[in-house]
């Protein structure tokens, strides 16, 4: 958990996991993150001038209008706006292995917050957002758009959502492709908890039309490091599946399994172009945002 | 293996606990549910067994942590360990007698013996054990055999001196009966004492030390100078017209003194000097002082001479008595009108003026106008027969508590008498037999000399009694209650006594004057009359003074608690605490239950014990033994010489055979229990560790 001194704080999950209002997460997220990105490699990265703004402290001095100030004698400071609309489809994996958590939030709330932040970034950047939820088939399609309102509808997605089906990557991904006439920056969040060529066949059909791709996996700190050390009873939430566990006699075994799986995926995403980022519950959602920037520039 | 406490190893059972948790535990393993099990499809077989096996290794942990502290708790000991280290050259077994009785009062006697006492404690190997004994005339054990100094060290700050006299030979005897099961090959017995002559006698049996024990005495004796003390007290108490008066006399002896002592003494009676007395005590020598005869008032009195001389031990220069004002013995002799044959016996019980009895004399023919109960005892004495009316009396007399002495004579009807007074005497009454007629005379063949009548006649020579020749008595056939006292030569009975009633019946079947016998012409005639009549009254002497470590029963400290007792006795339902006061002011506490069991109480100190029954105020003199005031010591050495010493070979005792306190001083040595413990610290912290590599992490896991 990020202290309270941290410049993350208001992005550590498990504070945001305390605000209910999933906007208010979202705002927060964004803005906090952008304030600390006064340092950043990224500013600056839109180039239209969009209106003046007071100056506050904590603004870059660099960014003071000179001009207006020898006309008005107060600090302005000028604000751009994005140049272009990029379509930004966000695809959550809403099946019952995201249910999961050890700690204060759970994959999925994890994975809303994250879809909300993104959501409330691309709109601020005048992007059109569109979100799809999925399990073993489409549950919901939100198409992308632009206008005001849009956010809370896609908010409210997000926020009934309900972890219950199994995973499936290919048929449903594929089906949402096909109706993809527009190209843009398609984001997948999900634990990728699937055969490694179920998820290949959906991200494919997406690269293959041109799209921008990021592909978050969120997992639990659990599902990362297996520590668990007592015997007990497993159940797949997904199979409901049970096997009796011995931990400290399985975990290398699965830590081995389930590292060839992340690789095998990295690998496959960075021969497809694709950006991927593995994030667990317990890390503050900047990453997640930074790796968002990246792969906007580059679909300037 | 030998345990000191077997039951405990009950305790063993605890590992019933461990062994149903790990059950219980592994029934109710938890349901978790996980995202996904794609990457822990493949669970080994063999890692549960394994998991399976360490929960066995923490079951056994645990239930090896619970038996070692059950063993720990019982106390164990190894049989083979025993014999190897008590037999080490420095252990030994001791005994410590400390002399406390009254003559270790004298000067620091007493502080010495402790300091003694202390210093033996202190040189001890740690492997050796020790037992303190306080020895006067009774001895205390004050420890087991152990080997704990601190503990030990603490008892012999406390201990004090007492009162009581010394007997080195009961305190030798018991210390080699300590010895005889010590675990120890090397026995000692250090005798810390003043070595007081008087507390040893050697014509007593003879003390028998094995021949290995080694006797170390440590003298504590002083030269603090001679004591001075009231050795001997003479009273008597007569009625000289209607007064009842007292005289008493003492005996003061210097112990050890090396010149004259001039003093001065004092008669006191409750608290009053009455008299005083001026005397010079020539050195190591002794005095009589008299005191002139004095009136004492009615009920109980408190007596003490007191010296004023200055000693070594003060308590001794005092003399407590008592005195009651009770009645004498009121008799009635019953005979023929006219006859001369009371003569020896109303002569015999009023020979002297302090004589205990009031004799009345009267004709037997009037005695049915005679009111019997004012009497203790009634004498018939060589009468023919008693007057029909006074049958009834006499056995209406007997019954309530009086005493009836019969006594034959030429003059008797026996038939007739016997009768009369078939339910009162105590056998029937056959022919006369003589020896006129040129038979030979007979004599006492058989006496029962434990009997009270004949106790005091213990020390005197048989001939006494058995050469008085009878020319004359009646031959009697006994009730089956009656007892014979004393038989003739050829049988038949002489003396005879049957309890009727609350009193008692006695029958001499021949006469008491020189007509058919010789006996009151005898030195024993009049004490043996005086016996019978008073066991016939069971009339008790009043004793006016007791001895330090006396134990008397509880009717002679106070008489109505005698009677209170014999009430709680019957009912059974009758509940009182008693309270004596002790000299020393402190109040004995006495539970009625615990004294109808034993009812008896131990003097000792040196004063007044006062106890009120009932209203009923009564006191008891009790003085230090006046053996005990004289210092003069006896050399050690003579003592050891005398003692018997015979082969003694040590074996070991077995563990089986030995006492709690050699068992006890065993497992003291080996301490087993102490490893036992630190094992099952140990097993528990591996079993803690193990258990928390376990565990670790499941809290937050789950």
């Amino acid at each position: 958990m990020a202290s309270a001194t941290s410049p993350y704080r208001f992005l550590d999950p498990a504070i945001l996991s305390k605000i209910g209002n999933l906007e208010l997460v979202a705002r927060t997220v964004v803005e906090g993150f952008i304030s600390g990105l006064h340092q950043s490699p990224y500013f600056g990265f839109s180039v239209d001038f969009a209106e003046y703004r007071q100056y506050m402290p904590g603004d870059d001095i660099r960014r003071i209008d000179w001009k207006v100030y020898a006309r008005s004698d107060r600090f302005y400071v000028k604000e751009y706006e994005g140049e272009t609309n990029t379509n930004v489809y966000l695809l959550l994996d809403i099946s019952a292995s995201m249910g999961y958590k050890s700690g204060a939030v759970s994959k999925i709330e994890y994975a809303s917050y994250l879809a909300a932040s993104l959501a409330y970034f691309a709109q601020r950047q005048k992007d059109s957002v569109g979100l799809v939820t999925f399990d073993e088939k489409l549950v919901e399609k939100l198409p992308a758009r632009c206008k005001l309102g849009h956010l809370a509808s896609l908010l409210h997605i997000l926020d009934k959502v309900n972890p219950s089906a199994s995973t499936e990557f290919e048929r449903p991904l594929n089906a949402l492709a096909e109706t993809f006439r527009r190209r843009g920056i398609v984001v997948l969040i999900s634990d990728l908890y699937a055969p490694l060529e179920d998820i290949l066949g959906g991200l494919r059909q997406f690269r293959s039309k041109g799209n921008d791709m990021v592909v978050f996996q969120i997992l639990d700190p659990q599902e990362r490091d297996f520590r668990f050390s007592k015997v007990f009873r497993m159940e797949d939430m997904e199979t409901k599946r049970e096997v009796v566990m011995v931990p400290e006699e399985v975990r290398g075994d699965y830590l081995q399994r389930m590292n060839q799986h992340m690789q095998a995926i990295k690998r496959e995403c960075g021969i497809l172009g694709i950006d991927y980022l593995m994030l667990h519950t317990a890390q503050p959602l900047d990453h997640a945002l930074y790796a968002y920037l990246s792969t906007r520039q580059k679909s300037m | 293996m030998q345990f000191l406490n077997p039951l405990l190893l009950v305790g063993s059972l605890a590992v019933i606990g461990p062994l149903l948790l790990h059950l219980i535990r592994k029934e109710e393993s938890k349901k978790i549910p996980f995202s996904s099990l794609m990457f822990v499809t493949r669970l080994p077989k063999r890692s549960l067994r394994r998991q399976t096996l360490r929960h066995r290794l923490l079951l056994l942990m645990r239930m090896v942590a619970l038996i070692l502290l059950a063993l720990a708790f019982a106390r164990p000991f190894l049989v083979s360990e025993v014999a190897a280290p008590l037999t080490s050259s420095s252990d030994k077994s001791l005994v410590v007698l400390v002399d406390n009785s009254f003559s270790t009062r004298s000067g620091n006697r007493f502080e010495r013996a402790r300091e003694q006492a202390l210093k033996i404690l202190d040189s001890m190997s740690a492997g050796s054990t020790v037992q303190f004994v306080l020895y006067s005339d009774t001895t205390q054990v004050l420890n087991n055999l152990q080997a704990e100094k601190s503990s030990l060290r603490a008892v012999l700050q406390h201990v004090q001196p007492t009162y009581r006299k010394t007997d080195h030979r009961s305190a030798l005897k018991l210390a080699q009966q300590l010895l005889s099961s010590a675990p120890n090959e090397q026995r000692e017995i250090h005798w810390i004492s003043d070595f007081q002559q008087s507390g040893w006698t050697d014509i007593l049996e003879e003390v028998v030390i094995g021949d290995k024990v080694k006797v170390q005495p440590h003298d504590v004796g002083g030269t603090e100078g001679g004591n001075i003390s009231i050795s001997h007290s003479q009273l008597s108490r007569y009625i000289e017209g209607e007064s009842q008066l007292t005289r008493i006399s003492v005996r003061v002896t210097a112990y050890d003194t090396k010149a004259p002592v001039t003093a001065r003494a004092a008669l006191k009676l409750n608290g009053r000097i009455l008299q005083e007395r001026q005397f010079t005590l020539p050195a190591a020598n002794s005095q009589l002082i008299e005191f002139d005869s004095f009136a004492v008032p009615p009920g109980v009195s408190k007596g003490d001479i007191q010296l004023y001389v200055s000693d070594s031990l003060e308590a001794d220069n005092v003399y407590h008595f008592t005195l009651n004002s009770q009645q004498r013995v009121k008799l009635l002799l019953l005979g023929e009108r006219g006859s001369r044959d009371s003569f020896y016996v109303a002569k015999a019980l009023s020979a002297s003026k302090d004589a205990p009895f009031q004799l009345e004399t009267q004709d037997v023919n009037q005695g049915e106008t005679l009111d019997l109960s004012k009497y203790s005892a009634v004498l018939l004495n060589n009468v023919a027969t008693v007057p029909a009316a006074l049958v009834d009396r006499l056995q209406e007399f007997v019954v309530n508590g009086g005493g009836l002495i019969t006594i034959l004579g030429s003059r008797v009807r026996a038939t007739e008498l016997s009768q009369r007074l078939e339910r009162v005497l105590p056998a029937k009454l056959g022919n006369k037999l003589s020896t006129s007629s040129g038979n030979k005379e007979l004599f006492i063949g058989e006496i029962q000399r434990q009997h009270p009548i004949f106790e005091i006649f213990q020390n005197v020579h048989h001939s006494y009694f058995m050469t008085t020749p009878f020319y004359g008595a009646f031959q009697s056939l006994p009730n089956e209650s009656s007892q014979v006292l004393a038989r003739l030569d050829d049988g038949s009975p002489l003396l005879l006594t049957r309890n009727l009633g609350k009193g008692r019946s006695l029958l001499f079947t021949s006469s008491l004057n020189i007509e058919w016998n010789d006996l009151p012409l005898k030195s024993v005639f009049l004490p043996f009359l005086h016996q019978m009549v008073k066991y016939s009254t069971s009339y008790e002497a009043e004793q006016y003074a007791f001895v330090v470590g006396e134990v008397i029963p509880m009717s002679v400290l106070n008489p109505m608690l005698g009677r209170a007792l014999n009430r709680i006795s019957r009912s059974s339902s009758y509940s009182q605490d008693w309270k004596v006061l002790t000299p020393s002011g402190k109040a004995a506490e006495l539970g009625d239950v615990d004294l109808v069991k034993a009812p008896f109480f131990s003097l000792d100190e040196p004063g007044f014990y006062q106890s009120r029954v009932h209203n009923f105020d009564n006191a008891v003199a009790v003085n230090i033994a006046p053996e005990e005031s004289d210092l003069r010591k006896i050399a050690p050495e003579k003592v050891l010489a005398s003692l018997r010493r015979v082969s003694q070979t040590y074996s070991g005792t077995s563990p089986v055979e030995a006492s709690l306190d050699q068992r006890q001083a065993w497992e003291n040595k080996q301490r087993i229990w102490w490893y036992l413990l630190l094992l099952t610290l140990l097993v528990l912290a591996v079993e803690s560790f193990v258990s928390n590599r376990y565990y670790k992490g499941v809290s937050e896991s789950l």
